[in-house]
């Protein structure tokens, strides 16, 4: 019997592991920064250093669920980063938002070039991507010739750098989104689970839904208080937030959404129940790379500057925070939110070991601690999971 | 005093929610065959696997040789002399035979592997087994009754006194089966102890001593298959009497469907044709079967049809009376209401980690999409759920996962997710392998309550019964060519007819 409670109190933790990694690196470097971590300034600043990265992994997650990768999405960063700011620097008559468009027409070529590469041509996207990688660090240098451009105007220095404006006082707007958001999660979870009850799919569990609908909620509230208390809601966030409910939403609500997973699950039996396979990696290419573009903006506007090393290693936090938001690296398994949330606490590790000023060589063997815990806790939690499923 | 060399006594097994195993007692005797029956979910895997050591987390207790033992792992069962041979064959398609044979024990000298060893010992096995390969070919180039034979020999090699076949014969054709049987009649004669496990209960009957039943978890009998019918057996395993597992069909058949002519496919890296020149056709509310040894060509056949096949395919193709030309993949022919079932369902079937909506929908998407983009849970649920009522898929919700499933209840899954797709014409390669009687019947009624939609089936099949039972007509398969085509209207093909033309024997 006590054996029987372990593993419960196990799955438990488990379920739950984002939570308590969250709230464990929170009160560590809570404790050892003396308070500096949880300032109302270095929480801002931690939401806005951790939404390139996350960005990126909204569909990096998608592309290891469809039991893909994408290692050149640094790098792929870094390149947009590097031609938009020549774009403004160099020539000051283009608009910005001509600036975006070129990003996103590059972005689109470049996933297609990467989805005719997985999907058509069938080669591993682990040694296209690592091709992919070396050539768009050559067009960099290529183009920069290693000089620094700066600074960023324009549409592209709000989506990284700016915030919400305030109406009538100070960050009112911020307020009143942040209301917005809570009622409008509320409202939807509440309806779905309804919904779910009538249809018979599950029995009535509010005791399971209410108290992680009150974390939710009572996380919401901080985050919402504590940009009030600084400079409100920024852009960056807000496309973060808005990037990932879409594409979550896509992921579980479209015949793409599905047939990423499907192809994740077993490729083979996709293929035989009418999925165009390559065309749909095509697609999950091409979305993906609109969306690092998205990042690469974001990230261009808030460093207000673009070098040769922006990016270096990005791929590697994105993919780390997916893993630790619980996406199999097999394939067929995780989820949106879920990557976003991982890739968060990963930033708030790096932001956290920063202001302790770590050697950064301890911070790497920090981060990869933490990468192999995450691995090894779901595949602990897997061999647990075939040993009591029920046998036919 | 009878002498039983292994004795496991009130068993009982949980798993979360469900009890597998409830007080069950099963005995062996030395050197006899003791075959295990029961449907699909009754326990007979869970047995096996605690015998096996794969589970090691129950109740009661288990005597070998009159020695209380408890294996942790399969590591120690196979030590103690057990060995299992599962259904999924556990060979490893990328090495030799030999290699397979010694895998985790590999006899070593000074640190390197004694090849000239292994290889003749190997030699010795597959001749005692009367077994004509090379110990040095590829496992995957080999086919898959010579792959169980292989299992055999890798199993001998370890000296073991108790051999637990799982379903053996299921992926097997008749051929291959009974070298099978004959194996497992002279190993019994050199004194080995044999667990059988099989749905086909001709064979249970035909070469086991000793039949025991499960249903539920529960021994309900063990008694000399002397004293065992094929009826008694059915009645014992379902628990009530099944009488007519075919029944007869008296719908319209109505216009040709689906019509291919001159229809061959070939093997670019096998440098061979698979299917040659073959004619076929089948009409609405009517049941084709296609008869054949597995490698006669059926499921290319099939596929190439369904536009799953890579490769150079030729032919004249006929859908819905009209000439147009072939699928070029299986999305157009699924559009164009044309549906193939693969008769592996794990591989190729289902989505195992995902739930059961999910894998019911995924081939009719497109029919719950509104406002051009997002899925309609609702109505895809309700869809969902009208179909798996209608098939009778056993689960407590639509949102279990499928992998969690019974072999059974995953054929039914595949089964919705086929006819949601609303198929004029459907191919169901192999619908009925290696599930039990009851959902074998099930599965026959919704053949029949198919066709009198008008839907027009094509049943490929290894098991000869059910091709004659369900057919108006057959088509013979061999060596990728149509070796006979019979009439069936009136059930009056035998089993030998078909038999002679799909091994061109007289």
């Amino acid at each position: 019997m006590t054996k029987n409670k372990k593993f419960d109190l196990f799955g438990l933790f488990y379920k739950n592991s984002l939570v308590v990694e969250t709230v464990i690196i929170f009160v560590i470097f809570q404790i050892l920064t003396k308070g500096t971590f949880m300032t109302v300034a270095n929480m801002s600043n931690l939401l806005m250093q951790g939404a390139t990265y996350s960005i990126i992994a909204i569909t990096m997650c998608l592309v290891i669920i469809t039991g893909n990768a994408d290692l050149s999405a640094g790098r792929f960063l870094g390149m947009l980063g590097i031609i938009a700011a020549i774009v403004i620097v160099n020539h000051p008559e283009i608009p910005s938002w001509a600036a975006l468009l070129l990003v996103y027409v590059i972005a689109i070529v470049a996933g297609l070039w990467h989805g005719f590469w997985v999907g058509y041509m069938k080669l591993p996207a682990f040694i296209i991507t690592l091709a992919t990688q070396l050539l768009f660090l050559g067009i960099n240098q290529m183009l920069s010739g290693g000089r620094i451009y700066g600074p960023i105007k324009g549409i592209i220095a709000e989506m990284g750098g700016g915030y919400l404006p305030s109406v009538v006082s100070k960050n009112d707007t911020t307020l009143i989104v942040g209301a917005l958001l809570i009622a409008a999660y509320l409202w939807f979870t509440i309806s779905k689970e309804r919904k779910g009850l009538k249809q018979g799919l599950y029995e009535k569990r509010w005791g399971k839904v209410a108290p992680k609908m009150a974390a939710i909620c009572a996380l919401a509230v901080f985050v919402t208080v504590v940009l009030y208390q600084h400079r409100g809601f920024a852009y960056a966030m807000l496309i973060l937030l808005a990037l990932a409910l879409l594409i979550s939403h896509i992921s579980n609500n479209t015949k793409f959404g599905r047939y990423i997973y499907a192809i994740g699950g077993n490729k083979d039996a996709a293929a035989l129940s009418g999925i165009n396979v390559s065309k749909e990696l095509l697609k999950l290419y091409v979305l993906h790379a609109v969306v690092v573009a998205t990042a690469a903006m974001v990230c261009l506007g808030r460093l207000n500057s673009a070098t040769t090393s922006t990016g270096n290693g990005y791929e590697f936090t994105a993919i780390t925070g997916c893993v630790v938001g619980g996406t199999a690296i097999t394939g067929g398994r995780g989820t949106v939110i879920g990557a976003v949330v991982g890739t968060m606490i990963m930033a708030a590790l790096d932001n956290g070991m920063s202001l302790l000023n770590l050697d950064p060589s301890f911070q790497y063997i920090v981060r990869s601690a933490v990468l192999l815990f995450a691995i090894s806790l779901d595949a602990f939690a897997n061999n647990r999971k075939t040993k009591t499923v029920q046998e036919a | 005093m009878e002498d039983y060399i292994l004795q496991m006594s009130h068993i009982t097994k949980e798993f979360p929610g469900v009890k597998a195993l409830d007080d069950v007692t099963f005995g062996i005797r030395r050197g006899e065959v003791h075959a295990l029956v029961g449907e699909n979910g009754a326990g007979k895997s869970t047995l096996m696997k605690i015998l096996s050591g794969e589970h090691t987390d129950y109740k009661g207790e288990i005597l070998l040789d009159g020695q209380k033992v408890r294996f942790k792992g399969i590591k120690q069962s196979e030590a103690a002399g057990i060995a299992i041979i599962h259904q999924e064959l556990g060979l490893i398609q990328t090495l030799n035979v030999c290699e397979n044979i010694f895998l985790g024990d590999e006899v070593c000298q000074n640190g390197t592997i004694n090849w000239d060893f292994e290889y003749k010992r190997s030699k010795e096995l597959l001749d005692n087994l009367n077994l004509k390969v090379n110990p040095t070919t590829r496992v995957g180039n080999l086919g898959i009754g010579q792959q169980q034979q292989v299992e055999i020999a890798k199993a001998l090699n370890k000296e073991c006194k108790i051999l637990i076949l799982d379903e053996p014969t299921a992926p097997l054709p008749e051929d291959d089966s009974e070298n099978l049987l004959r194996l497992v009649r002279e190993l019994k004669a050199q004194g080995m102890s044999i667990v059988f496990i099989s749905h086909k209960l001709n064979e249970v009957l035909d070469i086991a001593d000793t039949i025991t039943i499960l249903r539920d978890g529960q021994t309900i009998d063990s008694r000399p298959a002397a004293e065992h019918t094929e009826d008694t057996l059915v009645s014992g395993m379902v628990g009530r009497e099944i009488t007519t597992r075919f029944e007869p069909r008296n719908c319209e058949i109505g216009d040709v469907m689906l019509k291919v002519s001159d229809w061959s496919v070939y093997d670019g890296i096998n440098d061979k044709w698979i299917v040659q020149d073959v004619d076929l056709e089948v009409r609405a509310g009517e049941v084709v079967g296609i008869a054949g040894m597995i490698g006669a060509g059926r499921t290319e056949l099939a596929m190439s049809i369904f536009g799953a096949m890579e490769g150079a395919v030729s032919g004249k193709f006929e859908y819905l009376g009209k000439e147009r030309p072939r699928f070029k993949n299986t999305s157009e022919a699924i559009k164009n209401g044309l549906f193939y079932s693969s008769e592996d369902r794990k591989r190729y079937g289902l989505v195992l980690t995902s739930d059961i909506a999910y894998n019911s929908s995924l081939s009719s998407l497109g029919k719950f999409v509104r406002r051009g983009f997002f899925i309609n849970r609702d109505e895809e649920y309700v869809r969902v759920k009208e179909m798996a009522g209608k098939l009778r898929v056993k689960t407590p919700s639509i949102l279990q996962r499928v992998g969690n499933l019974s072999g059974g209840n995953q054929q039914k899954v595949c089964l919705a997710k086929a006819l949601m797709t609303e198929p004029k014409v459907l191919i169901l390669d192999e619908a009925t392998r290696g599930i039990d009687i009851g959902a074998k019947t099930e599965i026959y009624q919704l053949i029949n309550q198919m066709t009198e939609q008008g839907i027009a089936v094509i049943v490929i099949s290894s098991e000869l019964p059910e091709v004659l039972g369900l057919s108006d007509r057959i088509y013979v398969m061999r060596g990728g060519k149509i070796s006979g085509e019979f009439s069936n209207k009136e059930r009056n093909i035998t089993q030998e007819e078909i038999g002679m033309a799909a091994t061109g024997g007289e």
